[in-house]
């Protein structure tokens, strides 16, 4: 216990070390005057009484020193003068200060943001019991790697296995849901009695299932905290209600946690079918397992692989070639998330060095301008070790401050990146800047400040105190300091056109797909699908609610544009073989498959497809009348490109006119080519399927207005996904998208720092040799020439750094090449691209020119006389 | 942190090296008898140990403050007989304790050096 007491009175000493100083003083007093008083008894003189005294008591503040010493609190005492000092420095030089802060604050923000996916992606175990435990089981074929399990094998397997403790199995599909509001399509699906157990979670409200719910004609559904909330207002007494799923009642037993979303956004239980042969064999499962007590996944595999052997030798005929495998359920899902995400968080480290080597560069001509300071000090008795303590200290303030502000960054940007990125990153609703992003932005501060830190603080270690006391302000630093500099300044240019080429490579293949033509207007377009439910059988009762919808609509919107077809860009579309009527009636027709759109009169004038020849459809193309199509000029291409206008096209089952060719549009991504299409006039056709269109207004007023009209004509029939066609699709491209935002702003940092650093440096330099350009101008230098020299000076590191840097650069775009996760970002690109490296070296170039040119201005309007003047 | 020292008086021309931590224990005993404050303590160290002995005060602050610190000496302002303010020292339980243990190893120490040198 004495060392508590020690620490106790160590603590008490911190607050109280100014009383205890005075009592200090005056117990010292007392002795001095007792010794005083014993002299003058042993007869000495009054004076030399206290002379005495005073020589055999020794230095007094010396004495007083020591019990400081003593006291255990010296050293944080010292930390804190070194800390008030450094405080006091940052406030005279509020420029100083300002970029370093700001500097490193956008370089731990950045990292720090990065950071917080890479823990909720990475770092974070899955929000089940024990998820180290939890397989994923898969069938395996030489034709498939990847195969969802039979029903049939699966009992098979589980019956042969004991390496599980529990498996689970479910199949996912799509549910027309009800609850309390509008119809919506949900993803859910049929699990098997043990899904939940093998994840063992637990319900936010009622129940799991039970063995009663699979028993034939229970209808029980646990529901997701997301349809709890879109389908009953996340009301307490949802369960015990009924929940319509394809318009039959079901009833809710549970709500589930929000973190649970495996197998979609409800769950009903699966009934094994009472006919288990083989004939009726569909691979629909996906299996899911935790393993067993002491059983590894190498011993599960093996497992898994004997019973799939073992069926094989039963059942050859339909298992002849089938195998099993056995995954990690953390390691499955989104496979290039991780090794994009880890990459990123590579950039950002790289940004964290350029912003470090412009630190260290800052703190050096800190430390040189504070050469005679730090030359007085020493002077005066300041041991190395507290000089070197000094500025490493001031280093940490700078480091803590930036981290700090930089988490803040973070904090204050996550949101907006996620929301951005939410369509690639799994689990983005867990990522956030929490505790560990600060605990891991304050800790790179602190390793930063180590780093820039140490550089100028072993510089000033080295230095002479007789040299420092005795040189100017405007004497240059040595050779090695300027090399230090030189290699600094070098090393951010370096890293900062390496960053610059993989994000110019992306933004060129960006800009690539961007300017692809899309072949209609997706500004301002929104779209929607309404699936029919069974009761729309007739076409008669379809185009009695397509007509009602389309007069809803119009009445609520005014007369703005509202067009129908069976399928729209960007949803799902009919595949139907077409031909063209071959010249000579023996040949056989050659099939080709593609979109075939049934579409409203104004289809093409809405989405503002253009015609090339022929006509759009007129009130006249409808039942009764000659089937008509119009075709895409991609069609054209790939009959022939001879005039098809007039001419007979086939499907397997009609035979239509060609009355016009329109546009190309593409349908699913930005980089997939249009394809051929086929389009009828829907008045014509008629058709099963429903998408709408509507063009132009607000969104949230148009999808609002869709959903009021579908409900009061029929409150069973969804609204599926109504939104902005850009917004689908941005999802489909949205990885390109995050990827390439933040390249770009790395990028964007990655070259202001180092311009930034390049400027500081000159600028620092030219300061100090202020008086030499001015000996040099009044000896004859004209201005031109001694800017010309500082120009060059500054230049020659920069140029050091872009030569390494073209190396580093060629290096990632090989990258680019090999790796397929980088390949997967590049469209219509070459990863070697010439015109990359060279604009992105142009690019650079004149930023770092820039930085060089202003502090080599500066330098020629020197007036030497002035200069000379002040010495 | 200086190493407690006694010093001889520098008249003296013998010189005699003190292991380190002697002081220490010489103030705790002190103590032990009665609260004293430092001036005492020196007058004290001097008279019992015949004036061989003379507490350098330099040594003899810090040597306070190191004990106030491990908890085993407490200080109080009284006031003295010729009616002036002084700290006195007192020894607290832990201090007490420490002289034991410290006077024990000593008298362990000075009997085995004693040994040797008669020995030898």
């Amino acid at each position: 216990m004495s060392w508590l007491l020690e620490l106790k009175a160590r603590i008490l000493a911190l607050f109280r070390g100014g009383a205890m100083d005075r009592e200090r003083a005056e117990e010292m007093q007392y002795h001095l005057e007792e010794a005083a008083r014993r002299n003058l008894d042993r007869g000495m003189p009054a004076d030399e009484a206290r002379r005495q005294a005073l020589l055999s008591f020794g230095g007094i503040e010396n004495v007083k020193e020591m019990c400081r010493d003593e006291r255990g609190t010296r050293l944080f005492e010292d930390l804190m003068q070194d800390l008030r000092f450094g405080l006091r420095l940052l406030r005279r030089n509020p420029g100083f200060g300002a970029v370093a802060v700001l500097t490193l604050a956008l370089g731990i923000g950045a990292n720090t943001a990065i950071f917080s996916a890479v823990r909720a992606v990475i770092i974070d175990d899955l929000p089940y019991f024990e998820p180290d435990q939890l397989v994923i089981l898969r069938e395996v074929t030489p034709r498939t790697p990847d195969l969802l399990f039979s029903i049939q094998d699966l009992e098979a397997v589980r019956h042969r296995t004991s390496a599980f403790s529990a498996i689970g199995a479910y199949a996912l599909g799509q549910f027309v849901a009800r609850g309390d509001g509008a119809a919506d399509l949900l993803r859910g699906s049929r699990v098997s009695p043990d899904f939940f157990t093998v994840f063992g979670v637990t319900p936010s409200l009622g129940r799991l299932f039970g063995n009663a719910d699979f028993m034939p004609g229970a209808r029980s559904v646990v529901i997701s905290h997301a349809a709890w909330v879109q389908h009953f207002g996340s009301a307490a007494d949802a369960v015990g209600r009924a929940l319509w799923l394809n318009r039959e009642p079901w009833t809710v037993v549970g709500v589930m946690q929000a973190s649970f979303d495996v197998g979609g956004a409800l769950w009903i239980p699966m009934v094994w079918p009472p006919d288990l042969s083989m004939s009726n064999r569909s691979n629909n499962l996906y299996v899911v397992a935790r393993l067993g007590n002491n059983v590894d996944l190498s011993r599960a595999q093996a497992s898994v692989a004997a019973a799939m052997e073992s069926l094989r030798r039963e059942r050859p005929s339909t298992n002849g070639d089938t195998g099993g495998r056995v995954a990690k359920l953390s390691d499955t899902g989104s496979p290039f998330v991780r090794p994009t995400l880890l990459l990123l968080q590579g950039v950002a480290g790289l940004l964290l060095l350029i912003a470090c080597a412009n630190l260290a560069n800052l703190f050096l001509a800190r430390a040189t301008d504070r050469r005679r300071e730090f030359g007085v000090r020493a002077a005066l008795g300041a041991g190395r070790r507290r000089l070197v303590r000094q500025l490493l200290i001031e280093s940490m303030l700078v480091a803590t401050i930036g981290g700090a502000l930089g988490v803040m960054i973070s904090y204050l940007t996550v949101p907006t990146l996620v929301s951005a990125a939410a369509w690639t990153l799994p689990r983005a609703d867990s990522v956030g800047v929490r505790l560990p992003e600060l605990a891991f932005g304050l800790g790179l501060g602190i390793l930063t400040a180590l780093g820039f830190g140490s550089v100028p603080a072993v510089a000033a270690s080295r230095s002479d105190v007789l040299k420092s006391l005795s040189c100017t302000i405007h004497a240059t630093p040595g050779r090695g300091t300027r090399i230090l500099r030189s290699v600094l300044v070098a090393a951010q240019v370096c890293l900062a056109l390496v960053i610059l080429t993989g994000a110019t490579l992306m933004i060129k293949s960006a800009a690539r797909v961007y300017s692809l033509p899309m072949g209609f207007e997706a500004r301002n377009l929104v779209v929607a699908e309404v699936p029919f439910s069974p009761s729309y059988v007739s076409e008669d009762r379809r185009r009695e609610f397509r007509h009602r919808l389309v007069d809803a609509m119009q009445g609520r919107l005014g007369a703005r544009s509202v067009a129908l077809a069976n399928s729209m860009p960007y949803t799902s579309a009919r595949m139907v073989p077409f031909s063209v009527a071959p010249l000579n009636a023996a040949d056989k027709p050659a099939f080709h498959i593609m979109p075939f759109r049934v579409v409203s009169e104004n289809y093409f004038d809405v989405l503002r497809i253009p015609l090339v020849q022929g006509r759009l459809f007129v009130p006249d193309d409808r039942a009764g009348h000659a089937r008509v199509a119009i075709v895409n000029e991609q069609f054209v291409r790939e009959f022939g490109g001879r005039n098809l206008v007039r001419t007979r096209i086939l499907s397997r089952r009609a035979e239509f006119v060609v009355v016009g060719v329109v546009g190309d549009t593409r349908n699913f991504a930005l980089t997939q080519p249009p394809e051929a299409a086929v389009y009828a006039p829907l008045e014509q056709e008629g058709a099963d399927a429903l998408s709408i269109a509507v063009r132009g207004g607000d969104t949230a007023t148009i999808v609002h207005s869709m959903r009021e009209a579908v409900m009061t004509l029929d409150p069973d029939l969804p609204v599926v996904r109504p939104e902005q066609v850009g917004a689908k699709m941005s999802r489909v491209d949205a990885q390109r998208g995050f990827y390439l935002l933040m390249l770009s702003l790395f990028a964007g940092l990655g070259v202001t720092l180092a311009g930034v650093g390049i400027y500081g440096v000159l600028a620092h330099v030219a300061g100090l040799r202020t008086r030499e350009f001015g000996v040099r101008m009044a000896l004859g230098a004209q201005p031109g020439e001694v800017k010309a020299l500082a120009l060059r000076e500054g230049l020659r590191p920069v140029m050091a750094g872009l030569l390494a840097g073209l190396v580093g650069a060629w290096w990632v775009t090989d990258l680019f090449r090999v790796n397929a996760v980088f390949t997967a970002q590049l469209f219509q690109v070459a990863p070697h691209d010439p015109w990359t490296l060279v604009s992105a070296l142009l690019g650079f170039l004149v930023v770092a020119a820039t930085a060089c040119y202003i502090p080599a201005r500066r330098t020629a309007r020197i007036d030497p006389a002035t200069v000379l003047r002040a010495e | 942190m200086l190493p407690p020292e006694i010093l001889e008086e520098s008249s003296m021309p013998r010189q005699q090296d003190l292991l380190q931590g002697t002081l220490d224990m010489l103030i705790l005993r002190i103590l032990s008898v009665e609260p004293m404050h430092g001036w005492g303590i020196t007058q004290r160290v001097e008279q019992m140990s015949d004036e061989v002995l003379q507490v350098q005060q330099g040594s003899l602050y810090p040597a306070m403050e190191r004990l106030g610190r491990k908890g085993w000496v407490i200080s109080e302002w009284h006031t003295t007989d010729n009616n002036r303010r002084a700290r006195y020292y007192s020894l607290t339980r832990a201090g007490r304790k420490q002289l034991e243990s410290q006077a024990r190893n000593w008298t362990r120490l000075s009997a085995a050096v004693n040994r040797v040198m008669q020995k030898a």
